[in-house]
């Protein structure tokens, strides 16, 4: 089965769906399978002048699947790329069209739930308010005044 | 669902009685057949019939010719099915007076090898059906002696009877998401017409829509095959179609609804998937003026709203189908206004009491005072007229001139107090006391007992506007004068329900004091009360106290007062602490957004109501304590913040984790996908 290996250098969270690469970069090599491998963990082994100790990213399109990739020097010229699938850029369209309960989200926040997500520290803010009518803090009265309660009168 | 039910009319026949069954051709006997036999072999070739009709012919009734014309009865309308595709689109409509030139029809007979075949013939037919005369047309006015109404799954129409017709609308899972429970599940618009006459319908009020994502057309053409025509909803012989179909470059939807196995005004043509911009989804339309509804499709823009296609006169469900799907969606709690939608009807999450609340507010005062009855007075003297009132008192005049009402003239004063408050105008008079009226002038005095007090106002509103600014994280008490420190419930404050019972989109609101003034005792009520955008001044909480203190007069009341205050010393000593830790929220012992939670309650004021409280501080105040947020820079983009919605993770944008996905509609391997939903679940980047 022939190949064709496409090196790729990515600077992409692992965690990022759509990874980004630096262009005019790239590597393509082509061969033929020799050994059985495992589709989403494939080592294969190339040759190539080229130093490919500087990529991590490889997509491979007959499998249709892309892969972090960790090379090995096995001698000179010769590499040995041990591959693991990146499912979240391979699958990237199928994630994107699925349906989910988002529990944190960077744009569609409901702040008013709780979930612990806010660090708070140990100091608290206390405020004091007084109630004021028409500007002025508000009193019973101005002044203290005297009361006769008396039987008839 | 209804279990089937056969009617025979007229009802002197029976399913068991037999037919003699004539050749088509050339009318000889070729065997007999019990009618329930000749049902049966219509529905062989009809499905979708819910009615035969037989005609006899000339020497009825013994010997029959086999017209039977599958039927359709919906509502008091009986339809042939057509089947020749003459161009009418199956709205034959038997029974309506002056229609003309009908085409012909398929019908049925047994021909010579006793199996029913089809044949042509133009219908005539003269009947009376639900008390309404069909008059008939054609070249022959007999009437069919037979009508067999065969009970569907869609609809139960019996002659005369009063059997509400059935509607259960199904979908398949995808649609409904309840595994195996099929329940339908689409979008919705509400209060539109159903048929008015043109051609499209748009709204962009989003009250009138509610946008089902799971009904995505885009979505579920996904995972057609290409040109295979996939049923998505069904109801008994009622049922909508899609089927993808690609055309080079561009891919496309066709629609198809089918009434009663007759395809319906839903086939219009493509609804092309390579448009970016909008969706479409599967709905009821239902209108409420109308009592009409019916399944359809929204074709919906992002930034225009939602705009959907009316049926075609003459090609539409009946009235009677408008209403039954009407009362179906009705019956089913389709718009009920619960949260939740669970799919069934026996597990709660669907409330039906209203949440309206009523109105509390400031009641009036009492009336009735017991001053100026002659039993009492209470007068409001200067310092220098109550100086010449206890030289009256102590003088020889006043002992040799009153009526004693008790032993002690001293008893004629019931009491001398102090209130920080006087009433606004107060009238004058001489000095009396019992029925002695002495010569001390230009006295005032009280003829009114209880007096409302307005204490100000203060605006309480959030600072974080999120949970922080909500129990436990933050605490509000108030300090009312006269009676102590109180602790008002944050959250009511901070997002008080409006009359319908829904938390409003402002937020906060004015807290307004309100003390109410006993004169003559010095007892005080404080009400609180909330205004904002929905309340106005409703009362909210109600505290009691005293105000004054007395000025003792003989050593008797000397006592009382000092036992008095010695019981509220006693009380308050009792309460120097309250409070202490409580246990952190689940979740949550490890974020200091606890830490209101486990802070102590301390104590900031004690019991400081009547004499005591004429020493405490005279204005009211709220206390707020609320945690303090340092401020993270990007947190969102690295944690993420609280969502809870469920839609298409294409709608969502930067950092993302999920409670639970749904990642279908493509082809991995099972490794590969629990990878998928674990990795969404640790959080992504999208």
């Amino acid at each position: 089965m022939s190949l064709t290996l496409k090196i790729r250098k990515t600077t992409s969270e692992l965690n990022r769906v759509t990874k980004s690469f630096i262009s005019n970069d790239d590597i393509t090599l082509t061969g033929t399978l020799k050994e059985e491998q495992d589709i989403l963990h494939p080592v294969i082994e190339v040759e190539s002048s080229a130093n490919l100790s500087a990529y991590n990213y490889c997509e491979i399109e007959e499998f249709g699947r892309k892969y972090f990739m960790h090379p090995n020097v096995v001698r000179t010229n010769l590499w040995r790329l041990n591959l693991d699938v990146d499912v979240l850029s391979t699958y990237d369209a199928g994630i994107r069209g699925s349906l989910a309960l988002v529990k944190r989200s960077e744009d569609r926040i409901n702040y008013y739930i709780n979930d612990g997500v806010f660090y708070t520290e140990q100091r608290k803010v206390i405020t004091y308010h007084t109630f004021k009518n028409n500007g002025v803090d508000a009193v019973m009265g101005s002044t203290d005044e005297y009361y006769l309660l008396v039987a008839g009168g | 669902m209804a279990q089937p039910v056969t009617y025979v009319f007229p009802q002197n026949y029976s399913l068991d009685t037999v037919l003699n069954i004539k050749n088509y051709w050339n009318d000889s006997i070729i065997g007999t057949k019990t009618i329930s036999q000749v049902v049966s072999d219509a529905r062989e070739q009809v499905p979708g019939a819910n009615c035969i009709m037989i005609f006899p012919n000339a020497n009825a009734p013994d010997n029959y010719y086999c017209w039977i014309y599958p039927c359709i009865i919906s509502g008091d309308v009986i339809r042939c099915i057509d089947y020749t595709g003459s161009g009418q689109g199956g709205a034959t409509y038997v029974g309506f007076a002056g229609i003309n030139n009908l085409p012909s029809v398929q019908s049925y007979g047994y021909y010579g090898n006793g199996q029913l075949s089809s044949g042509n013939m133009s219908p005539f037919v003269h009947i009376t059906f639900n008390g309404r005369d069909y008059q008939g047309y054609g070249w022959t006015n007999d009437a069919p002696s037979i009508i067999v109404l065969i009970n569907t799954e869609a609809q139960v129409y019996l002659n005369d009877a009063n059997v509400s017709p059935t509607l259960d609308w199904f979908s398949i899972t995808q649609l409904s998401g309840n595994n195996n429970q099929f329940r339908l599940d689409l979008s919705q618009i509400k209060e539109d017409y159903t048929y008015d006459g043109i051609t499209t319908r748009t709204t962009q009020d989003n009250d009138t829509f509610i946008i089902n994502p799971v009904t995505s057309l885009k979505r579920m053409a996904a995972n057609f095959q290409y040109d295979v025509e996939e049923k998505v909803v069904f109801c008994g012989n009622n049922y909508m179609t899609l089927m993808k179909h690609k055309n080079g470059n561009d891919e496309s939807l066709r629609v198809k609804l089918y009434y009663q196995t007759d395809y319906m005004f839903y086939d219009t043509g493509y609804l092309y998937l390579n448009d970016t911009l909008d969706d479409y989804y599967l709905c009821f339309i239902q209108s409420q003026s109308e009592h009409k509804a019916r399944l359809d499709l929204i074709h919906y823009y992002e930034s225009n709203g939602a705009y959907w296609w009316s049926y075609n006169e003459g090609t539409r469900p009946s009235d009677n189908d408008f209403l039954n799907t009407y009362v179906w969606l009705e019956v089913n709690g389709y718009y009920s206004d619960s949260p939740y939608d669970t799919g069934t009807t026996d597990d709660g999450g669907d409330p039906g009491l209203p949440r309206i609340q009523d109105h509390i507010y400031t009641s009036p005062l009492p009336t009735k005072s017991g001053l100026g009855l002659g039993f009492i007075s209470l007068y409001h003297p200067t310092p220098e007229q109550l100086s010449d009132i206890a030289d009256l008192l102590w003088s020889n005049t006043l002992e040799d001139n009153i009526i004693k009402y008790f032993n002690n003239f001293a008893d004629n004063i019931i009491a001398l107090y102090v209130l920080p408050y006087k009433p606004g105008s107060l009238s004058t008079k001489f000095f009396s006391i019992g029925n002695y009226t002495s010569e001390i002038d230009d006295i005032e005095y009280v003829t009114t007992r209880y007096y409302d007090i307005p204490m100000g106002s203060v605006n309480i509103g959030p600072f974080w506007d999120s949970y922080l600014d909500f129990e436990p994280y933050t605490k509000c008490y108030v300090y009312l004068p006269y009676i102590g420190l109180k602790e008002l419930d944050i959250d009511e404050l901070m997002c008080p329900t409006d009359h319908d019972g829904r938390l409003p989109s402002a937020k906060g609101c004015t807290l307004s004091l309100l003390y109410r003034l006993d004169i003559l005792t010095g007892i005080i009520v404080a009400q609180l009360k909330i205004t904002n955008e929905y309340l106005s001044d409703e009362v909210r909480y109600q505290f009691s106290g005293k105000v004054g203190y007395n000025i003792p007069l003989t050593g008797q009341t000397y006592n009382n007062i000092m036992s008095a205050m010695l019981n509220v010393m006693t009380a308050s000593a009792t309460a120097v602490m309250t409070g202490g830790l409580t246990a952190p929220l689940v979740g949550a012992a490890a974020i200091a957004g606890t830490v209101q939670a486990q802070k102590p309650t301390v104590e900031r004021v004690g019991e400081l109501s009547g004499d005591t409280s004429m020493m405490g501080q005279k204005t009211p105040y709220l206390i707020i304590e609320s945690p303090n947020k340092p401020y993270i820079d990007l947190q969102e983009d690295l944690t993420g913040f609280p969502s809870y919605k469920s839609d298409l993770l294409e709608n969502f944008t930067g950092y993302t984790e999920v409670v639970e996905v749904h990642a279908e509609g493509f082809v991995c391997t099972e490794e590969e996908r629990e990878e998928i939903i674990r990795l969404l679940k640790e959080g992504v980047l999208l």
